[in-house]
């Protein structure tokens, strides 16, 4: 039988062992998060222990405020922490220098790490709001209502936007990198 | 209709020239899956993160204000000389090797009357969440393996639509109808002059010799060459590492060879004796049987194989009996053995000293439990339709304990129960890159009885968390005060 999410994050201000089980369950998408956005696992770490230190100290107002969605909110909190590391940091590496195998050691690494930075290098043609809305939806596969909170923006406007971003990718892209963006759609 | 059938119908629905490219479309879907599983996480980072949040100070309001004061500062430097002065107790030795002598887990176990813990499938109870591991149980199971950890975000389709089908080849005997549920009280107690030493003096602005019944849960030390060994009490938990001489170019070469059982054995018992673990109160080792089925299979096939990690694992013993997970991952001892360096860099333990023991009815039903095991276990779950189906064999089971969390609404506290068991290990994967060891599953009829006869099938809009369509308000959802 296993428990929600949102029973655990009710439980979480006096039980630490629910929000462990809330990590336990949702580390590896927060650091996927991070990761996609800053090609640096190094990065990525710091701001995922920075999302939870966040999301522990501030837990009480989730169940405060009734949300139903205990991920949303945790990637609310994961988008905030990225954006203040960016506004600080003022740099964005160069593609040339990210080191894409460095983040998918597997067997398939050399064909994963080109797909990766084809991936990437034709995001980084996006404005910052299409970009965003790409990774959430593909990488991160929330859905619309959960996007359009993290955002602050209506779902209705997140799909639009999304559409729009995929239309643009797709004269500038080959095959297999546009299928890859666009099919959670 | 399959699942990459939707989506190659969504993407032509969207896009109209891309009809008549289904045959184009479906490997290029497959591979671009694959991409994501394969971005993978330290699973040291984990464990230590997870430390540190168990072990960080209840939320303050005015924590944030305190910080930053030079009051704060000054107080913090006088607590780090505490702490330093602390840990000189407990540690012995010196230079690159960290003597660390901890106490031996001997437990005791009280007997109580039966069905002490009351029902075992209260509402709010799970199985088998891995302590401490970083990995999630139940649903995640298929990934938590320490030894590759792969991005698998919650709604997230298997990569191709593969459903396993578990196949156990022999007769099956149960004859308990009763068997013994252990309730621990109590992982581990840090030494009272760790309190006495905080407690001789104030610790910033905070006289703690002022307050009464304090006892030390946790404590973090590290040292100047980069070990670091962290202690939580309450959970019973232990995580070392250490910074290894090996650097990391970011780029590792493939190896052409695994390395033998023998050697990352010895490389993983040379890190426990090198932090002096005593290792009585933990059964058998064994090394990750996936990480090792992948690196023989990857360079039978290629010639190398990128895996970077092997966690080596004994099982905690509680009567003898090992405890095991539900994907079959011991809970107990954990090393991190880095192939490429040749060493260990970082362990988990996990510590149990007392424990509460009472009789519980156990399901002697073999078609129940088979019928579970045949579906991949508790939590096993498949794809609504598959492109592929995969046969796992099981091999002959052994009688474990599995951990089973068993939450209380009443005080809001939770009780963590080891629960007889049944494991039946994976022996065979026909040829694929399967990730778990085993199927772990809890005999006591409290829990099967509330388990669905089918498995969970997973479908494309996850029904939890999708809701009728409501209007949403157009407002900005920021954390107030970030």
């Amino acid at each position: 039988m296993t428990v929600s999410d949102e029973h655990l994050a009710e439980r979480a201000p006096r039980d630490r062992a629910a929000f462990g089980e809330l990590y336990d369950r949702h580390v590896r998408a927060v650091f996927g998060f991070h990761v996609i956005r800053t090609l640096s696992r190094e990065t990525a770490e710091d701001l995922t222990s920075t999302t939870f230190m966040k999301a522990l100290e501030h837990v009480g107002r989730f169940r405060d405020r009734g949300e139903g969605s205990f991920r949303a909110w945790l990637f609310t909190i994961a988008h905030n922490a990225l954006t203040d590391h960016q506004r600080k940091i003022q740099y964005h590496a160069h593609l040339d220098d990210i080191d894409f195998a460095e983040l998918v050691p597997s067997a398939k690494r050399t064909e994963a790490a080109t797909e990766l930075a084809m991936i990437t290098n034709a995001l980084q043609k996006l404005p910052q709001t299409q970009r965003d809305l790409i990774l959430l939806r593909v990488f991160d596969d929330l859905p619309y209502r959960d996007i359009a909170r993290i955002v602050g923006k209506s779902e209705g406007a997140c799909k639009v936007a999304f559409s729009r971003a995929i239309h643009d990718l797709r004269t500038a892209l080959p095959l297999s990198v546009y299928v890859f963006i666009a099919f959670h759609l | 209709m399959t699942h990459i059938d939707d989506i190659i119908r969504e993407l032509q629905e969207h896009d109209p020239t891309l009809r008549g490219r289904e045959d184009e479309l479906r490997p290029i879907i497959e591979r671009l899956l694959a991409v994501r599983n394969d971005i993978t996480l330290d699973a040291s980072f984990i464990a230590r993160l997870r430390s540190q949040l168990m072990q960080a100070p209840e939320p303050r309001s005015t924590f944030s204000a305190l910080i930053k004061t030079p009051h704060f500062l000054m107080s913090a430097t006088a607590f780090a000389l505490i702490l330093a002065a602390t840990s000189a107790m407990l540690l012995r030795g010196g230079g690159e090797s960290v003597n660390l002598s901890l106490t031996p887990a001997t437990q005791s176990i009280s007997r109580i009357g039966s069905n002490a813990f009351g029902s075992l499938a209260l509402a709010g109870s799970s199985v088998s969440a891995t302590d401490g591991r970083g990995g999630g149980g139940g649903l995640e199971s298929l990934a938590a393996a320490d030894s590759r950890l792969s991005i698998l975000p919650g709604d997230f389709p298997y990569p191709g639509s593969i459903r396993y089908e578990y196949v156990y080849n022999s007769e099956l005997s149960l004859t308990e109808s009763s068997g013994t549920v252990y309730n621990k009280t109590l992982g581990l107690r840090l030494p009272s002059s760790i309190t006495s030493a905080l407690q001789s003096g104030s610790v910033g602005v905070v006289d703690l010799g002022n307050i009464s019944g304090l006892s030390a849960q946790s404590v973090t030390l590290q040292n100047a060459n980069g070990t670091y060994v962290s202690v939580d009490a309450p959970s019973g938990m232990i995580y070392l590492s250490r910074t290894t001489s090996y650097k990391r170019t970011g780029y590792e070469a493939p190896l052409a060879q695994a390395p033998s059982d023998e050697d990352i054995l010895g490389i993983a018992r040379n890190f426990l004796d090198e932090f002096d673990v005593d290792m009585k109160g933990y059964g058998d080792p064994s090394i990750d049987a996936s990480a090792m089925r992948l690196m023989r299979d990857e360079i039978a096939k290629v010639g190398s194989s990128y895996v970077e990690y092997v966690n080596v694992t004994w099982p905690l013993l509680i009567n003898d009996v090992p405890v095991r997970h539900s994907d079959g991952s011991a809970r107990g001892v954990s090393v991190s053995v880095d192939l490429r360096a040749g060493e260990a860099n970082s362990a988990s333990i996990s510590v149990v000293t007392s424990l509460e023991a009472s009789e519980y009815e156990l399901v002697t039903d073999t078609s129940r439990i088979l019928q579970i095991a045949k579906r991949g276990g508790m939590y096993g779950w498949q794809p609504e339709t598959a492109d592929q189906t995969i046969t796992i064999t099981l091999g002959d089971p052994t009688f474990v304990l599995t951990p089973h969390s068993l939450y209380d609404e009443k005080s809001g506290t939770s009780r963590e129960l080891f629960v007889p068991a049944i494991s039946f290990p994976v022996v065979d994967t026909a040829g694929q890159s399967y990730i778990q060891n085993a199927i772990v599953i809890p005999l006591a009829s409290d829990i099967l009885n509330n388990v669905a006869d089918e498995p969970i099938y997973r479908i494309m809009e996850d029904a939890a968390t999708s809701e009728p369509a409501t209007a949403i308000k157009e407002e900005t959802m920021k954390i107030q005060g970030e």
